[in-house]
């Protein structure tokens, strides 16, 4: 990474949210509509910046800004390489986007102060996460978020809700602790812990250290980023959170561990050690595990938001996997569907959101027919989920293939099964759906629950269309638009799939 | 260098006249008051006069008597000492501030503070002792000092309490007299002003005596399992006493002396030759996580605080056991923290308890909701402890476990990552309770705490955060540590 | 030049205004859909000059991965030219067919999958075919499900698994080919030593991608069910066009795989040693035409069995298709002079489209005025329905090959390509192929035979009640054209031939004199020989047949594909149950034990831990040392008490001395005394004793204390001294 330029940006763009989460905190004080468009102004900035890092790292240069000296063994470093400025970028336009839901589907809500404050100072920390100049940066910034969010995914404070929460912070706070140990063991190893090319450990140091380290730093970020054996939280907490969070949620927050793999893997260990550690094959065969299982678990699950919940543990199976391989080629792709999926995986929380919002239509059997009344974010739903399977020429496709080709010239058949198992999959899980809201006779009760075929939500619900507030369709109908931009303009520059293959080079220590 | 110079002694002087001064004069009211404003303000702006100089690396000495040659009263403020005296007279401010929200229509005040104000003279005294007699005898004074104190209440269960006080104290008094003792035998002198008066040649048998002896002595204070008994029964005390004396001046002058054995009686070297400090670790790590254990299971809320106390000082000796630079960093600066981080704990308790009456933490449901700001101010207390990054806690535990990394302490990672958890444990689910939970009943109608209890309770926790995002920056407390840590160990100074 | 877009994009745009038609009439929806379809039909036709003039036209897209490139060349134009025909025919057909039942669904997902199916026809590179592949199988099973009930639903989800899967394999063998550095559909894949395995995966995963669309045998199960559960517009475009998209998908990336015919140019000379040349191609070729084959003579064989009109049509679909591939197979064989092979298949690939259209749209015809469907119970009908009668009996005469119609001439085509692979081959065996061909014409023949005669001659089989609706005269005129159509093709075969030469020459095929073969076979006694045996044959097969009531005979149910899918999807479904019970019983007892141990922690009892009992013992101790500390306190109170005591009695002593004085009051005193004697002999000893008590108490007490205070006081002086 040469030319590490001096400068302000990145942490304007960490501490904008800050102020954000000022105006929100005072919000009763506000008058609603003033607060609203100063938030959406304060979210507006900060995604200008972080496109403004975007450009200016796709031109080689690398931002740098010395937050916070705490003492001679801590501080706070931001350091923008491509991978963080796209990771951030992606952060920053979807929490437009679900900030915008948010005021629409929380507008009557007694706690929607104390929602908008938390959304905000979450913001700010995954902008941390993805802007940490090193190891230690991270961690705090990893550690801040995850205690963070625990506000947002019990906001309804349902018992239900508060138990998801529960075992939520009691998992996070676990990997959080193993980051630290893993954090800690490196730090004693290397006495530094910026982040470099090709990683800062090296051969010479003790194995054993090295693969403990290893295994904490999978362990721990493994649990955010919902590896199989750690997954446990993240069905509870995605039905359990409101809507416009659990899109972030799935978005870009269990991205956020799949990201902090990605800086280990490559800013601290390095390809060469890795391999000669021989531990990758090791959490490829789990992210494999995390594929299948998760997608088959999700064709069991009645509830619509839980059933997208496991399909975000097996779509991040495929960024585990990307990582694993560790060639440029299926890194870039882990990194190309990141971005789609986190936008794929927002448009359909979003339309779960409106069903529930607007019908309090939870799980897919009650939503038959459902798309004769709200045909437009029906239409959005199946974009996404058509996406989601890896249609073409839809965004899903893109990643899909992008990962596919990087398989093979990795020389890894298997994981080509997997991936395509888990395209059929999500097929499985969510083609069910897509026919149920149109026909209501869609291949249903086969596979998914039989509970809900022998109800037919379109029978007690008159087929007259609803209206539905403008601040929940315009946010859905983008993000889906989006899916189809991604998809037919993949290759132009300024794009996820430019983005990632610049992101790579520097990773791999390229130019 | 050493420069003469009569702040030391006049640091405790002041409280001292102080409580002379409420004794004589302060049935009224508004006296009071003033005095103990006064005292508190001057001492603090004595202590804070000679932080400049310490950071330079300069030593204020100043000796009162000098019996016989080696044996004397003297005072010296070297880093160490100012880190602790500085430590306490800030928070003394404060406490007396609460103390006077606190006890307001309450019986025997003169008592009260004229005894509050002794503590922190004698507390001070400590901390500027230059030997290990003058040391003793501020030692005893405050354990004397305190009685009255955490019998205010005058109940049958205060007065029990008392007693278990002095019992336990007493006899680590004892055992300290008899270990500085042999100490003098030993080495012919008492200093504490170098880096260890012991060697090697006086026999393993002896040093080994006296380490128990002092260690175990000042251990008592300390509340390193098994001699932390006292501790929890003491909490009958009024908060600002507890808060006072058991998060600041009695527990941290048992760490303070453990430290300044380890530092200033045997000296690193001398300890990393002899093995002694291992055990003690292990004694600290198994405190740690024990204390913790037990903390998990209370409901009472100021027992809870205690055994989180008694695990949090183990996190001092454990750091300084560990004779290695980082974590005796860690030690030292986390007596700031934890100062900082329970006394904010203790004034939220109390402010509860004056305005709802609820002592125990299954009465806290909604609490959060009736008195948000208090409850804010116990929030980044917990989270400080849990280590959560940017508050004080994290510095520690991350200095701690590269310490103990340094040292081939593999196990105390384990510890603080357990201890981190289990703090987590049993912190958030009071954070939990008091601001997701519906309000329950009988806190109908509570209000916030009024401004002479909230006020230094949203200092305290903004202090906590301070700490945790300033450690470098010169005067804040971990600056003088690192300077006293350099002279513990002998490093070139690379202050700034 | 964005030519071979313009069929795509015509109907594409179709669809936006019915996507917001709303609440417009059905007239409306009928009108706008036939207009669209019309169009993307003269958009088709349009192209024809261009391709004839250029070969093939090209253009590209920038979108996707890299760009979408289009080339249409003249196969791909014939096949569009059939495909938009027979959908312009339906889409008239449909209006009044559905009558009201979700035309505009209808409507929009037909237009699509013509898109599509245009799509894929005039793709340029493997990522764009696979594209419009894909878009064609999902919203076909909108036409398969159109009609709803469980029926449909049933074969949707059929054709729906099916279709995934062969989708997946397709991507499979997509992603394998450009892994060998392939994907141009005009360029060949290059050798590369060492990967013929993957090579052969590749072929394997694209034959059954494109095989499940085009009813490959074993994989053609969903057909019959989707083609019959569709409404009759709906069945005749996926029967009559739609599986064409899996034949002409073979036809064009096998060639990227093994090499355009070109490459063995020397197969001319020495056409066996050409062949050698590329054995594995080779031997995919034979296999292709083995299952094409076996395709033909079971598909004839079921639809023979068949009693359900739509049936009957969709299984002789496959037996149709089989013929095709025996027609790609050929021409593969035979390398540089397949010409014969690609001109019959293509050829045929049109006509089938036409006259199989025709007749779904016919039986359609028949169903919608009748309502009945089994062949068992109509009849008769040819004087009641004889315009309907008239088309469908040139359908069939056209499939069965009669002269003179368009069947004839691609299937005498497609037997000459057989027997020129029968006299080329290398082995004796290849002399079976031939007659199985004609086998398979036969069951053609037979099949078709019996759905004409079953369902327009004889007497009626109509229940009473059935009253005979007439046809409107928008399906007949869509039937027209198609019959039209048929005879045309029919009398001038080699209306086709340049676009089938401009075909061969853009794949550089030697093309050799296309229009004379087609031709060809009307002058060419063998051929109709050929053509009249398999006529008579098949008549006999149907006359013997029903005489003895052979068809009431059902195949033994372990023959029957479909079990054996439905078997494997039960299997599938069980499998994901066990898995997800297994992990949430996994998953709960983890959580059980979490529970167990955290209340085991956090349990509010304030002494049972180890710990907290080692706590309460110390506290024990602690009362007994306090007790033990108060006892010089309560030492000191008794001495006090004792001093008071002694000083009082002393006073009174005292007093009674100075009594003695006075003599006047001897007596007096003698009285005292005498009564205070004993009683002050009490007093004393009373005194004495607590005195003496006091004193021992009081010493011992102060004997302690000074003990204690001299050892320390020692310990102090020795340190010093010492």
């Amino acid at each position: 990474m040469t030319g590490a330029t001096a400068s302000l940006w990145p942490l304007v763009a960490v501490v904008a949210p800050l102020a954000g989460a000022l105006l929100a905190a005072l919000g009763p004080r506000l008058h609603p509509r003033l607060r609203d468009a100063s938030l959406l102004t304060v979210v507006t900035a900060t995604t200008v910046v972080a496109g403004l890092l975007v450009r200016g790292t796709a031109q080689g240069t690398s931002y740098e800004t010395l937050v916070l000296q705490m003492t001679t063994r801590a501080w706070l470093q931001l350091r923008v390489d491509p991978a963080g400025a796209a990771y951030g970028l992606t952060v920053s336009a979807l929490w437009l986007l679900a900030l915008v839901y948010a005021l629409g589907y929380l507008r009557d809500d007694a706690r929607l102060a104390r929602y908008l404050a938390f959304v905000m100072l979450c913001l700010s920390c995954t902008l941390g996460v993805a802007y940490a100049g090193d190891l230690l940066t991270l961690l705090i910034f990893f550690e801040l978020l995850s205690v963070l969010s625990y506000v947002l995914i019990v906001h309804e404070q349902t018992p239900a809700a508060l138990a998801a929460g529960t075992k939520y912070i009691v998992y996070v706070l676990i990997g959080g602790s193993l980051i630290l140990g893993g954090v800690l063991v490196t730090f004693y190893l290397a006495d530094t812990s910026v982040f470099v090319p090709t990683g800062f450990l090296h051969d010479g140091m003790p194995h054993a250290y090295l693969v403990t380290a290893f295994a904490a730093f999978v362990a721990g970020f493994g649990v955010k980023a919902a590896l199989v054996p750690l997954h446990g939280w993240v069905p509870d907490a995605h039905p359990a959170a409101p809507p416009p969070f659990s899109a972030l949620l799935s978005g870009v927050l269990v991205a956020s561990g799949g990201f902090g793999l990605l800086r280990v893997l490559f800013g601290v260990f390095g390809v060469e050690l890795l391999a000669a550690l021989g531990v990758l094959p090791w959490l490829a065969a789990v992210s494999a595990v995390t594929i299948v299982l998760g997608a088959i678990l999700a064709i069991r699950q009645p509830d619509l938001k839980r059933r997208l919940a496991y399909s975000t543990i097996s779509q991040m199976g495929y960024l585990a996997l990307a990582l694993a391989l560790a060639t440029p080629a299926t890194v870039a792709a882990g990194l190309v569907h990141l971005t789609h999926h986190a936008f794929l995986k927002a448009t359909l929380f979003f339309c779960a959101g409106v069903w529930i919002h607007l019908l309090g239509a939870r799980t897919v059997g009650e939503l038959r027919g459902v798309a004769a009344r709200t045909p437009v974010v029906a239409a959005a739903f199946t974009l996404a989920a058509l996406g989601m399977m890896g249609t073409p020429p839809l965004s899903g496709f893109v990643s899909k293939w992008w990962i596919g080709t990087a398989v093979l010239d990795a020389d890894a058949a298997w994981a080509l099964v997997v991936v395509l198992l888990g395209a059929l999959l999500a097929a499985a899980y969510l083609l069910p759906v897509v026919y149920t809201l149109y026909l209501g006779t869609g291949p249903y009760g086969t596979g998914s629950d039989g509970a809900g075929s022998d109800r037919t939500g379109s029978d007690d619900a008159p087929s007259a269309r609803l209206r539905v507030p403008a601040r929940l369709v315009v946010p859905t109908a983008i993000s889906a638009a989006l899916t189809i931009v991604f998809g037919l303009a993949s290759q132009a520059s300024g794009f996820p799939l430019a983005l990632a293959r610049r992101a790579t080079d520097v990773l791999f220590g390229g130019g | 260098m050493d420069v003469v110079d009569a702040r030391p002694i006049l640091a405790p002087l002041v409280s001292f006249v102080c409580a002379a001064l409420v004794f004589s004069a302060g049935h009224r009211a508004a006296w009071r008051r003033f005095w103990s404003f006064a005292a508190a303000a001057i001492k603090l702006g004595l202590v804070v006069s000679m932080l400049p100089g310490t950071l330079r690396g300069t030593v204020y000495v100043y000796e009162l008597v000098e019996f016989t040659p080696g044996i004397g009263i003297a005072f010296r403020a070297d880093a160490f000492g100012m880190f602790f005296a500085l430590v306490s007279s800030t928070l003394w401010v404060l406490t007396t501030v609460y103390a006077i929200g606190y006890m307001r229509g309450d019986r025997d005040l003169v008592r009260f503070f004229g005894f509050f104000a002794l503590c922190v003279s004698t507390t001070v005294g400590v901390a500027f002792a230059e030997n290990l007699l003058t040391f003793f005898l501020f030692y005893e004074a405050l354990t004397i000092c305190t009685y009255p104190l955490v019998v205010h209440a005058e109940t049958p269960e205060a007065l029990r309490a008392g007693r278990i006080y002095l019992v336990y104290t007493l006899i680590g008094g004892g055992l300290a007299l008899i270990g500085s003792v042999m100490t003098l035998n030993a080495a012919g002198t008492l200093t504490l002003a170098g880096t260890g008066v012991l060697s090697r040649e006086m026999g393993g048998g002896t040093l080994a005596a006296i380490f128990v002896a002092l260690v175990g002595g000042f251990g008592v204070k300390a509340a390193i399992m098994p001699l932390h008994g006292w501790l929890p029964i003491a909490m009958v005390a009024p908060t600002p006493v507890s808060a006072l004396l058991h998060a600041v001046a009695v527990v941290k002058v048992g760490a303070f002396g453990v430290t300044r054995v380890i530092h200033n009686v045997f000296g690193v070297e001398l300890l990393r030759e002899l093995g002694y400090a291992r055990p003690l670790a292990w004694l600290a790590g198994f405190t740690i996580v024990a204390a913790s254990l037990i903390a998990l299971r209370q409901d009472h809320l100021k027992r809870r605080l205690a055994y989180s106390t008694i695990s949090q000082l183990s996190y001092i000796v454990l750091g300084a056991a560990l004779l290695a630079p980082f974590a005796a960093t860690a030690a030292v600066v986390h007596i700031a923290h934890q100062a900082f981080a329970k006394i904010t704990m203790f004034f939220v308790a109390g402010a509860i308890q004056r305005r709802s009456g609820a002592t125990h933490v299954s009465q806290l449901s909604g609490i959060g909701s009736v008195m948000p700001w208090s409850m804010a101010g116990f929030t980044v207390a917990s989270l400080s402890f849990i280590g959560v990054p940017l508050f004080a806690g994290f510095i520690t535990k991350w200095y701690l476990s590269l310490g103990a990394l340094d040292a081939g302490a593999w196990w105390v990672v384990g510890v603080m990552i357990v201890s981190s958890l289990l703090n987590a444990a049993y912190w958030l689910p009071i954070v939990h309770r008091a601001y997701f939970r519906p309000l329950s009943d009988e806190l109908e109608g509570v209000q916030e705490a009024p401004p002479m209890l909230l006020v230094p309770i949203l200092i305290c926790a903004a202090y906590v955060i301070l700490l945790g995002l300033s450690g470098e920056v010169p005067g804040m407390p971990f600056s003088i540590a690192r300077v006293a840590v350099e002279h513990a160990f002998g490093l070139p100074s690379v202050t700034p | 030049m964005t030519w071979p877009l313009l069929p795509v994009l015509v109907p594409l745009l179709g669809t936006l205004p019915l996507m917001f038609a709303g609440r417009r009439g059905r007239g409306w929806v009928d009108g706008w859909a036939v207009a669209a379809t019309g169009a993307t039909f003269a958009s088709v036709v349009a192209a024809v000059p261009a391709v004839l003039r250029e070969g093939a036209i090209e253009s590209e897209l920038p979108a996707a991965l890299g760009a979408l490139t289009f080339s249409l060349n003249g196969f791909g134009l014939l096949v569009a030219l059939a495909a938009s025909l027979v959908w312009w025919a339906s889409t008239i057909y449909a209006g009044p067919y559905l009558h009201g039942r979700h035309e505009r669904r209808y409507h929009l997902a037909s237009l699509a999958s013509l898109a599509a199916m245009l799509g894929v026809l005039v793709a340029g590179d493997l990522i764009t075919l696979y594209v419009f592949f894909e878009w064609l199988g999902l919203v076909a099973y909108l036409v398969v499900v159109h009609e709803g009930g469980p029926v449909a639903e049933r074969a949707g989800l059929k054709y729906l698994i099916l279709t995934l899967l062969g989708g997946l394999a397709l991507l499979t063998g997509v992603l394998l080919v450009h892994g060998l550095g392939g994907g141009d559909l005009s360029s060949v894949v290059p050798m590369i030593e060492g990967r013929e395995a993957v090579r052969a995966w590749a072929a394997g995963f694209l034959i059954a991608g494109f095989g499940v669309k085009a009813g490959l045998l074993g994989l053609h199960v969903w057909l019959p069910d989707a083609h019959t559960a569709a409404p009759a517009p709906g069945s005749a475009i996926l029967s009559g066009v739609m599986i064409k998209a899996g034949v002409v998908g073979l036809a064009r990336t096998l060639g990227v795989l093994y090499g355009a015919p070109a490459d063995s140019a020397a197969a001319l000379e020495a056409p066996l040693r050409a062949a050698a040349s590329l054995p594995l191609g080779e031997w995919l070729a034979l296999a292709m035409m083995g299952i094409g084959l076996a395709g033909a003579l079971a598909g004839a064989v079921m639809a023979l069995w068949q009693h359900e009109a739509k049936r009957l049509l969709a299984y002789s679909s496959v037996s149709q298709m089989g013929f095709v591939m025996v027609g790609v197979g050929a021409a593969r064989y035979l390398g540089a002079d397949g010409a014969v092979g690609w001109t019959g298949a293509f050829a045929h690939i049109a006509n089938h489209a036409v006259f199989k259209g025709l007749l779904f749209l016919g039986l359609g015809a028949v169903v919608h005025a009748t309502g009945v469907g089994d062949l068992r119970r109509l009849g008769g009908l040819a004087r009641r329905m004889p315009w309907t009668f008239a088309f469908v009996l040139v359908a069939a005469a056209g499939i069965v090959g009669v002269p003179g119609l368009n069947g004839f001439a691609s299937k005498s085509v497609l037997h000459h390509a057989v027997a020129d692979v029968a006299e080329h081959g290398h082995a004796a065996w290849m002399a079976v192929l031939e007659p199985l061909f004609t086998l398979g014409t036969i069951g053609t023949a037979a099949a078709l035979v019996k759905l004409v005669a079953m369902t327009f001659l004889g007497r009626s089989r109509l229940d009473e009640e059935v009253t005979v609706h007439p046809t409107p005269w928008r399906m007949r005129g869509a039937m027209g054209v198609l019959a039209v159509v048929v005879v045309v093709l029919g009398v001038a075969p080699q209306t086709v031939a340049p676009l089938v030469r401009s075909g061969l020459a853009s794949w550089g095929v030697p093309a050799g004199d296309v229009a004379g073969r087609l031709t060809g076979p009307l002058s060419h006694v063998g051929d109709l020989r050929a053509a009249l045996l398999a006529l008579v044959l098949g008549v006999a097969v149907h006359a013997v047949a029903a005489r003895l009531d052979a068809y009431a005979v059902r195949p033994p149910a372990w023959s029957s594909l479909d079990r054996i899918l439905v078997r494997l999807a039960t299997a599938g479904v069980h499998a994901v149950r066990a898995i997800g019970h297994g992990h949430e019983r996994l998953a709960e007892s983890v959580e059980d034990l979490a529970d167990r141990r955290i209340t085991a922690l956090t349990s509010r009892r304030e002494t049972t831990s180890d710990v907290a009992t080692l706590t309460s013992r110390l506290e024990r101790l602690q009362d007994r040392m306090v007790a033990w500390l108060r006892r010089p306190t309560d030492a000191w109170r008794d001495l006090v008490a004792a001093a008071r005591a002694l000083v009082r009695r002393l006073d009174r002593t005292r007093m009674l001395q100075a009594s003695t004085r006075t003599e006047r009051q001897r007596r007096a005193r003698e009285a005292a005394r005498a009564a205070a004697g004993e009683a002050r002999e009490a007093e004393r000893d009373r005194f004495v004793h607590g005195a003496r008590r006091e004193v021992r108490r009081i010493s011992r007490d102060v004997g302690v204390a000074i003990a204690v205070v001299f050892v320390v006081w020692l310990s102090l002086v020795a340190s010093l001294t010492l």
